[in-house]
């Protein structure tokens, strides 16, 4: 099965793409310290606001950091922040969904207007206030990320497992006196994995927005550590006379979230027989 | 009053307790005790009491919770600490700001997403499509601060056609419009892409529709089977995505009206969350979750307006 899924992968051109992205993304975040060519906290003020050339491949900051090593850092900050957020972001979706979904009834109308009303916030908004409560560092910066991705997990989770819960294998299992934990995590949660790999991979490219949203508006990751929402922020005042101080990490959050988005979309169509084709 | 509409109703009281909750929980998230958060460790023993006082902070969590419940069904959103006013006074003041930078942003994600989805839909995977489905998707992938900070240095700075920062004279509609425009279309340009993706594989399900076959089968032109069968029921499905076009927006004024420094419910979030003055971080968020309650309750019924078949289920 996992061979004929990444045959599958391959033949998908949005897997593709999206996996080389992803993939180029990955490899930057991990080999950041061999190939970063500069410190990316160190200031040269001489140098400060210096166009791409060949010395400083991307240019320089107002600090007169290299631009090309604070992004290649910053690919870490992002993808750490990215990935841990949707783990936690499926968690809590996978709590809330699966309860929901399975126990129906009262349990599932109540845990529906929970998800049903933290909907109602915009993420960011949601982002926000965690952040705003818990203060601005990577840890809290996870945290808030994570749980402003929670309830669309959560939908998604408890939609797959209403459709799964009715079949005939999980009634088989009620029958032969398996217990609710049982069912939950041997026949129902391995049925509704895909749709969650799916939400997870698109939710990455949304956590690294938010994260990016959140250190523009100076409440993500704090100085120095180099993010790239950061570095946009940092930019904007100099727009006028050093674009690329802003250009260049907004390439990079778009590269990386396009990767994310490209892989989640072919997967969603890989992995779904109605949209293989 | 029709069912459907009785239907759109009913789901509001649950998710309005639900936020009301939360939005209270929010401030009880905080680690320890919420006013040497809220005044800071240099705070005296009196003012750290006078805040817990005003906050009811010593009352159990059950009681604070009803007379917060209480308040906010009075119209009373709460007391800034910074500000020493109501929440509610410095809310009526920006949230007309929002409320015109998020209709305009809709309308320019619908002139501009509805067109490009129809196009894309009528050239299924010919280059157009694959041309205008590609633009989309990087709009999807855009950092919204990236774009707007494109924008202003593109259209203010560079060709100076619109202001670069700002509210304009609200008297002066000219003035007001030409500061609306790059918030607007930064806000706006964010959302064509979703709204160009939703409505091509909506037209392109209608298309494979046989009432559509037969439009064309009894020898009507093209542009009526487009204009007057396929798009009006491609249509249907947009409305709904209407309700979520105004989640992202609200959630992107917050960035848009920081880059523009435009007036408005997100910057005044932001400002507040700066200033930590946690009961207008409170009624701001909570005045952001209630419009997008009310905004969706109308888009159902607007939905179930235009759809016959929801009507009468």
């Amino acid at each position: 099965m996992r061979a004929g899924l990444f045959t599958l992968m391959r033949r998908s051109r949005a897997c593709t793409l999206g996996g080389i992205l992803v993939l180029a993304v990955v490899l930057v975040a991990v080999a950041a310290p061999v190939l970063s060519p500069r410190d990316p906290v160190r200031q040269n003020l001489p140098g400060a606001l210096q166009p791409p050339s060949a010395t400083f491949l991307l240019g320089t900051d107002q600090y007169g950091r290299d631009l090309l090593s604070r992004i290649i850092w910053g690919a870490r900050i992002s993808l750490l922040i990215g990935v841990i957020a949707v783990i936690l972001g499926s968690f809590l979706g996978l709590l809330l969904g699966l309860t929901a979904g399975f126990y129906g009834g009262g349990v599932d109308r109540v845990l529906s207007r929970v998800i049903d009303s933290l909907l109602a916030f915009p993420g960011l908004l949601l982002a926000l206030s965690v952040m705003a409560m818990l203060g601005a560092n990577v840890g809290n910066a996870m945290i808030a990320v994570g749980i402003s991705s929670s309830p669309r997990f959560a939908r998604v989770i408890r939609g797959q497992v209403l459709s799964v819960g009715g079949k005939d294998f999980v009634e088989a299992a009620r029958v032969v006196g398996a217990s609710d934990l049982r069912i939950i995590l041997r026949h129902i949660l391995p049925n509704v994995l895909s749709p969650i790999l799916v939400v997870a991979t698109l939710g990455v490219g949304t956590a690294i927005l938010t994260e990016a949203n959140l250190s523009f508006l100076g409440l993500g990751v704090q100085p120095p550590t180099p993010t790239w929402g950061s570095m946009v922020s940092e930019g904007r005042v100099f727009v006028g006379t050093a674009f690329w101080v802003s250009l260049f990490p907004g390439i990079a959050i778009a590269l990386t979230v396009l990767g994310f988005n490209l892989l989640g979309d072919g997967l969603r169509d890989v992995l779904d027989p109605r949209l293989r084709k | 009053m029709p069912r459907y509409i009785l239907r759109a109703l009913g789901s509001m009281p649950p998710t309005l307790i639900g936020v009301l909750t939360i939005v209270f929980l929010i401030v009880r998230l905080i680690p320890g005790d919420p006013a040497i958060v809220f005044l800071g460790d240099m705070a005296t023993p009196e003012e750290l009491a006078r805040v817990r006082a005003q906050l009811h902070l010593n009352d159990p969590l059950p009681v604070q919770y009803a007379r917060y419940v209480g308040g906010i069904l009075r119209g009373d959103l709460g007391f800034s600490l910074k500000n020493d006013q109501p929440v509610a006074r410095a809310i009526r003041g920006v949230y007309p700001f929002t409320v015109h930078l998020a209709v305009a942003a809709l309308a320019v994600s619908a002139v501009i997403g509805v067109p490009l989805g129809v196009l894309s839909a009528l050239n299924h995977n010919r280059p157009l499509d694959l041309v205008s489905m590609g633009v989309s998707l990087i709009g999807v992938c855009t950092p919204l601060f990236w774009l707007g900070i494109l924008l202003l240095l593109l259209f203010s700075l560079k060709i100076p056609l619109f202001p670069a920062i700002g509210l304009g004279d609200p008297g002066d509609v000219g003035s007001y419009l030409r500061h609306l425009a790059l918030p607007a279309f930064t806000l706006g340009l964010s959302t064509a892409a979703l709204t160009a993706r939703i409505t091509r594989s909506s037209m392109l399900e209608v298309l494979g529709q046989d009432y559509v076959r037969t439009a064309r089968a009894k020898g009507l032109a093209e542009r009526l089977v487009i204009y007057r069968h396929a798009l009006r029921n491609a249509l249907i499905p947009i409305i709904s995505i209407v309700g979520l076009d105004v989640t992202r927006m609200l959630g992107g004024s917050v960035i848009v009206e920081s880059i523009f420094v435009r007036p408005g419910m997100g910057k005044l979030l932001v400002e507040s969350i700066y200033e930590r003055d946690y009961p207008q971080i409170q009624a701001v968020v909570l005045v952001f979750a209630l419009t997008v309650i009310v905004v969706n309750v109308a888009v159902d019924m607007l939905y179930a307006v235009a759809d016959p078949k929801i009507r009468y289920q």
